[in-house]
């Protein structure tokens, strides 16, 4: 067999070989994400709920979930009071806040009415 | 490039939900829509639903306590509905954004309080001021003549147009006019050209004149035309409150204007005060004036057109309907202006308003002083100083209804100096009924003017607005009642009682973020506009029992998604890559 017919037979063996591989790797990759089940799932969408606006400055990865979360009306991981008041807003007299000085903001009382108040 | 394949990839699996454009599950503007008509024509909640409808929730308007110098306590706004969302300035200058299922706030922002140091009406009586929605944003005219856009999702300010624009440099020490009613309007919206048309209705001082309709730039917030309603340096009136309309189409708008003033005393403004008491329709994009049709030349009663304006299309020809204050309701045709038809309610009783029948007469007298010129005795009036329609009326089914009142007033002219005076010796006997007070809804045929159905109603002035929606009308009364009929027949289906504080603001019908309708009530909205002083305000929603009727618009998703997926379908797209890029190597390999 000439030199010819032996790099034709390589590089077949190649190609059926990186063939393999890819669907190999497809198949493991995608049976290991379905048998993953463990990640959070998350609700719809309401059907009349406002689109999700994502202000500037807001990280591309919580953008990107919080339109597919916010909006449903249920308390997803991610969410508080700041960045999507549709699932977490306040009720009434409430006012969202940061007090703690890091990033979680929660629904409190006013600080001028809690000072103002019968208990001073 | 990889990256974004598989992150579009991604999405591509797991589409966005898909909304049926319904715009009638939002009530965006104060009239409803563009053409200001008060009339949502959704048919899912109707007149077999209206006996069911069970109260799922009310809350306060007055929801911040007063303190930190917002002690003026105002009406509330009319409220709006969007996707989900009730807009609404409650009584201590709060605006809300409140969630129509359940009542949490989901963001609010406080509007203007007292300044000395800048011209404001906040510390003024305010009876009654709107909103509107423009462009995911709403917007409001504040009391210092700002005009703001709140992006109607977060809250947060978009458009901030400061005072100087709309009223000029006004000094800080100039007090707001005298007037007897002052509401607040919002701006309405050109889509083509980008341009916000304002009225200065109820922020004018008593020393400088606010005659104009002002068009101004979305994009750039600068003066685009500014269109004056006067045609001498002395005289002065007010625009009206409207919601006006606007032709979107055409690029028209429509728009009500106030009395000349002073109003009962005109000893320095002889004549017919061209465009005071009119109708007028000018260029969207440039404020030309294109027709003005004048109800009620030289005015000595206060009567305006100041309620909203509706552009109505009957039978493919448009038309432009409004009631003004002296209670006629006037049709006229949107192109030229010409009359089409009046209609002079049989139960509105007339006396020292002879200008006023100028439709009906084709004369008045331009140099009368006062109404009863020479005599300085006080003189009775009617309709009273709040006219016989004080506010909006609405167009559905082919059909314009219009509540109209009969509440004399008495009035005891005074000399006037200056042009800012209203010409009364003391307001607040203006508030006073004298005589019989009594109130008729009319039913009128839109294209003929002929009066299909009237509803009539004793011992009360029915001073607030119309809604109509599903084949019902709404009619809000000072006696706390929300009075709902068959739009057909005038039958009374429904009716339910709010207890003393009054009830001004006609209902707005829409959906919640679930799609359920939901009627949205304001209660106590505009205490002092029906004289019962500083209660405060609730805002109630009613629906259908759940199940009795289907949800305004269908999730058409299936309700949960797995965050797995998108590693799965990240997986698969390796897969694909690597076998293209095999599939072009082979290909390669054999040619």
């Amino acid at each position: 067999m000439s030199d010819g017919g032996h790099e034709m037979i390589q590089k077949k063996f190649l190609i059926v070989a990186v063939t393999l591989v890819a669907l190999v790797m497809g198949v493991s990759i995608s049976v290991f994400a379905l048998n993953n089940t463990s990640s959070t799932t998350v609700t719809a969408r309401l059907p009349n709920a406002p689109a999700y606006v994502c202000p500037d400055g807001q990280p591309a990865a919580e953008c990107a979930q919080l339109k597919l979360t916010c909006g449903n009306g249920i308390s997803d991981p991610g969410e508080d009071c700041q960045n999507c008041a549709f699932d977490k807003g306040c009720p009434s007299g409430l006012i969202c806040g940061n007090i703690s000085g890091k990033d979680d903001y929660i629904c409190h009382y006013p600080a001028g009415l809690c000072l103002a108040g019968p208990a001073g | 490039m990889l990256v974004i394949f598989l992150f579009s990839f991604t999405f591509l699996g797991n589409p966005a939900i898909t909304q049926e454009a319904n715009k009638n599950l939002n009530w965006m503007s104060p009239g409803f829509d563009d053409h200001s008509t008060n009339f949502n024509p959704q048919n899912a909640f109707n007149t077999d639903i209206i006996a069911t409808l069970e109260q799922n929730w009310m809350t306060t308007l007055s929801q911040e306590v007063v303190m930190f110098g917002n002690e003026s306590v105002h009406s509330t706004s009319d409220a709006l509905l969007a996707n989900g969302l009730i807009y609404i300035i409650d009584r201590t200058q709060l605006l809300f954004a409140i969630k129509a299922s359940d009542a949490l706030v989901v963001w609010q922002e406080q509007l203007s309080v007292s300044n000395p140091l800048k011209y404001s009406v906040i510390d003024a009586n305010t009876h009654a001021r709107y909103l509107n929605y423009f462009d995911n944003t709403v917007w409001v005219i504040d009391l210092d003549c700002s005009i703001t856009g709140f992006h109607a999702y977060n809250g947060n300010p978009v458009v901030e147009i400061p005072p100087q624009v709309l009223c000029g440099d006004i000094s800080p020490e100039s007090k707001p006019r005298d007037i007897t009613t002052r509401i607040i309007s919002a701006p309405i919206f050109y889509e083509e050209d980008r341009i916000i048309i304002a009225s200065t209705s109820g922020l004018a001082p008593e020393d400088r004149s606010l005659s104009y309709v002002v068009g101004i730039s979305l994009d750039t917030q600068d003066i685009v035309w500014k269109t004056s309603l006067v045609t001498s340096p002395g005289e002065i009136l007010s625009p009206g409150w409207g919601q006006w309309s606007i032709d979107q189409e055409e690029g028209i708008i429509y728009i009500g204007t106030g009395p000349p003033s002073p109003e009962w005393n005109a000893t320095h403004r002889n004549g017919e005060n061209k465009y005071g008491n009119s109708i007028i329709a000018l260029q969207a994009s440039t404020g030309e004036i294109i027709w003005n049709y004048q109800t009620n030349p030289h005015d000595i009663n206060n009567y305006g057109c100041t309620g909203n304006v509706i552009l109505g299309d009957i039978e493919g020809k448009k038309t432009v309907y409004s009631a003004c204050m002296n209670g006629y309701v006037y049709a006229l045709d949107a192109e030229t202006g010409n009359l089409v038809w009046y209609f002079n309610p049989p139960n509105v009783k007339r006396l020292n308003s002879e200008n006023a029948d100028f439709v009906k007469t084709n004369t008045y007298d331009p140099n009368k002083p006062w109404l009863n010129y020479p005599s300085t005795d006080p003189v009775v009036q009617c309709p009273g100083v709040f006219g016989a329609v004080s506010f909006n009326i609405a167009m559905g089914y082919n059909t314009i209804y219009v509540n109209t009142f009969n509440s004399c007033s008495k009035i005891d002219v005074s000399p006037v100096t200056s042009m800012g005076e209203t010409g009364i010796t003391d307001k607040s006997l203006l508030y006073e009924s004298v005589g019989p007070v009594n109130s008729t809804l009319y039913a009128i045929d839109a294209i003929t003017g002929d009066v299909k159905w009237s509803q009539y109603f004793d011992e009360i002035a029915m001073k607030g607005g119309i809604t109509v929606s599903g084949g019902l009308v709404y009619i809000p009364s000072p006696a706390g009642n929300l009075h709902v009929f068959d739009a057909a027949t005038g039958l009374n289906l429904w009716e339910k009682n709010f207890g003393a504080l009054g009830v001004f603001y006609p209902p707005i019908i829409g959906a919640d973020a679930y799609g359920n309708w939901s009627v949205i009530q304001i209660v106590a909205g505009s205490p002092l506009l029906h004289g019962l002083g500083e209660y405060s305000g609730y805002l109630f929603s009613f629906g259908p029992p759940t199940g009795l009727i289907d949800i305004a618009i269908m999730v058409t998703e299936t309700t949960e998604t797995n965050f797995t997926m998108i590693a799965t379908y990240s997986a698969i797209a390796v897969a694909i890559v690597l076998l293209v890029g095999t599939i072009i190597i082979y290909v390669r390999r054999r040619s």
